[in-house]
């Protein structure tokens, strides 16, 4: 008789969310026990492994830890500090400062009711594990309520801190932020990953729902930028009413495992989305991204537009879906991955989809995965430009284009100086 | 100022030239002219330090250093210049930025003391009236959506704010109507002078009525097989590559 002794491997993780008071704790721990851990069959996931996140024996993250903040941003914003996943008002500035918006700890007001008609409801859980480890036992987040017609006076800074504990233990930190902006509202978001000291073996698992409504417009800049950081799953779900706004651009630095899932649907006639995207990888970085965007209505427009320099022994992965209902008509919807590769070693996936039943639309997709234009670096060079400026200058120009969609001035132009120190590591 | 010696070289496994002799001195205006496919673009090529091509003997020397040991950047920090037959576009890089940088790049190495904004501006104006270029064009991207003459122009441009010792026309004239024709070849006038020297590789006899060499070069089969006064483009012309090939 052949005795067999199955061990769930998911029973570290689970030990860590039992007893959750959030909303829909019970259920969302109940999906973590059933759901599998996504392998190379799940087509969701076939480029990033995740199997190893789940060998770790991971311990609540405290945030009553002692960090040096780095420099703040060189334009004004106000700051909102989360030290491994917990607020932190004394590192943070006066959040009330702008009328008619709400910025603050989620977890303050779980009791909500707004909150309760939106929180789980933007980002169900389906069949993602990691979104019902999230709402199993989040750690904290940052809601975001703007009332009609309010605006940010500045970019919201939300600086997202990993530190080690004392004791050294991998940590599991949830965030789980709430943007809701009304009628005309408009907020701009940064949303930046560090990590002070080595986290490596920590694992940051985060979920943000947002809805823009009528005629909002939501503005996030994601930056990763976490050396010897922990491995980073992100889901961003955004639904937008008519005539709404949502510009997301999400440039990833460093990370040994980062995975970015946008999730967006266009809701009202007239919504747009705009999706940019630059990652900039080497060592044995991992960078997957991720998006799904659903014309849901007409008349609504898409611009998706990735790119990534591959180094190394780094790993550039993009996914990109555009579905378009059946009677979504005119809609526009336009797609782009470029990536370059450097080195022998570098790996880029890239798998942009479009999936059309509407028959009067405009849609284009397409990725390309190519080396430097070597043809162009000679020509530099035989003008007396050094080959190592000749490349710098030629991966700079090949991000000029991204830059250019990104609309608020002063990040854009900290956002390319960020790029050109990375693409000189490269 | 250059003295190549039997100089062989191929691309990917294709012997293309085939022990080649020449000295150019300073002061001196070379034409260079052949059939297709005889060496002439390879030559002008490799001494510019194009990596595709590999030589397989024979020296080139430049100043007394031997110019084949040198990185393609690194001549041109010590005067050599290639005007391209098919010049380069590059998105997103500026025609301004890059051209300081190279610019500055060679005085650094040079030792000389580097060029600042204002200077640089002043010396860009100078020199664009040279080849009658659109100030325009001075601040799009590198060639991007620039017409044939705007690009071969541009390649004189940049030869004049470089002010290369040896200046190298890989078929500037090729695709050029008359009047651009005249731009170019005045753009070189303007620029010759008694310490540095062109190597003017071409087609046809037309653009020597413009640029007026000191030596005419026929190659052929890799190998420079004629060489002669300025009269020995003309009558080329009228008698055709076969006429020195018999």
């Amino acid at each position: 008789m052949i005795t067999e002794t199955i061990t769930d491997p998911k029973a570290s993780v689970m030990a860590l969310l039992q007893d959750g008071t959030w909303p829909l704790a019970a259920e969302a721990l109940a999906r973590t026990q059933e759901l599998p851990i996504p392998d190379r069959r799940t087509e969701m996931w076939k480029y990033t492994r995740v199997t190893k996140l789940f060998t770790e024996t991971y311990g609540k993250p405290l945030g009553n830890v002692n960090v040096e903040l780095p420099a703040r941003m060189p334009f004004p914003t106000t700051r909102v500090v989360f030290v491994n996943g917990h607020f932190r008002p004394d590192l943070s500035d006066d959040l009330k400062a702008d009328k008619g918006v709400v910025i603050d700890s989620i977890s303050k007001h779980l009791g909500h009711g707004p909150l309760r008609s939106h929180y789980g409801q933007i980002a169900p859980i389906g069949d993602r594990l990691f979104t019902a480890m999230n709402m199993a036992a989040p750690t904290d987040g940052l809601i975001i309520l703007a009332t009609k017609g309010s605006k940010t006076s500045k970019p919201i800074h939300v600086l997202r801190v990993t530190v080690p504990m004392d004791n050294g233990q991998a940590m599991l930190i949830q965030p789980r932020d709430l943007f809701m902006l009304h009628e005309g509202a408009e907020v701009e978001v940064i949303d930046e990953h560090i990590s002070i000291g080595n986290t490596t073996t920590s694992l940051v698992n985060g979920v943000r729902e947002s809805a823009v409504g009528e005629g909002a417009s939501l503005t996030l800049h994601l930056l990763q930028n976490e050396a010897d950081g922990p491995a980073d799953i992100g889901l961003d779900s955004v639904k937008i009413a008519a005539k709404g706004h949502f510009s997301v651009d999400t440039t990833t630095l460093y990370g040994s495992l980062v995975r970015n899932e946008l999730n967006v649907a266009l809701d009202g006639a007239e919504a747009h989305a705009e999706l940019n995207g630059v990652y900039l990888l080497n060592g044995a970085a991992h960078c997957d991204n991720h998006s799904y965007i659903g014309h849901n209505v007409p008349d609504c427009t898409s611009d998706e537009l990735y790119k990534g320099v591959v180094a190394g022994k780094a790993t550039g992965v993009f996914n990109g879906k555009v579905y378009v209902k059946q009677d979504a008509q005119r809609t526009r919807a336009y797609q782009r991955n470029a990536n370059i590769l450097q080195g022998d070693d570098a790996r880029v996936f890239s798998k942009p989809e479009l999936e059309i039943y509407a028959d009067d639309v405009k849609c284009s997709h397409g990725c390309t995965i190519g080396r430097m234009d070597e043809e162009a670096i000679f020509y530099l060079r035989s003008r007396g430009v050094s080959e190592e400026e000749a490349r710098r200058m030629m991966s700079h120009a090949f991000m000029v284009d991204v830059l250019e969609r990104v609309a608020n001035p002063e990040w854009r132009k900290h956002l390319g100086e960020m790029i050109d120190t990375k693409l000189e590591a490269l | 100022m250059i003295q190549i010696k039997d100089l062989h070289a191929r691309i990917e496994g294709k012997e293309i030239l085939k022990g080649l002799n020449l000295e150019v001195k300073a002061g001196e205006v070379h034409a260079i002219m052949g059939p297709n496919g005889s060496g002439k673009s390879t030559l002008a090529n490799i001494l510019a330090g194009r990596s595709e091509y590999e030589v397989t003997s024979g020296s080139v020397t430049y100043f007394g250093e031997d110019l084949l040991e040198l990185a393609p950047e690194e001549r041109a920090w010590k005067g050599i210049f290639l005007a391209f037959q098919y010049p380069v576009e590059i998105p997103g890089v500026s025609n301004m930025n890059f051209l300081r940088t190279a610019l500055n790049e060679g005085k650094k190495a040079r030792g000389e003391a580097e060029l600042g904004g204002k200077d640089f501006l002043a010396l860009v104006r100078e020199r664009a009236k040279l080849v009658e270029m659109d100030p325009a064009l001075m601040n799009r991207n590198l060639n991007v959506g620039f017409s044939g003459g705007e690009k071969k122009r541009n390649e004189i441009f940049q030869m004049a704010i470089l002010e290369p010792k040896l200046g190298i026309l890989d078929e500037t004239d090729s695709g050029l109507d008359i009047d651009a024709l005249r731009v170019v070849a005045s753009g070189v006038n303007t620029l010759r002078s008694k310490d540095n020297a062109f190597i003017v590789v071409t087609h046809y006899q037309r653009l020597l009525d413009y640029i007026v060499p000191d030596v005419v070069h026929v190659m052929a089969d890799g190998k420079i097989i004629k060489s002669g006064p300025k009269e020995l483009a003309l009558e080329l012309e009228e008698k055709g590559y076969d006429w020195v090939k018999a």
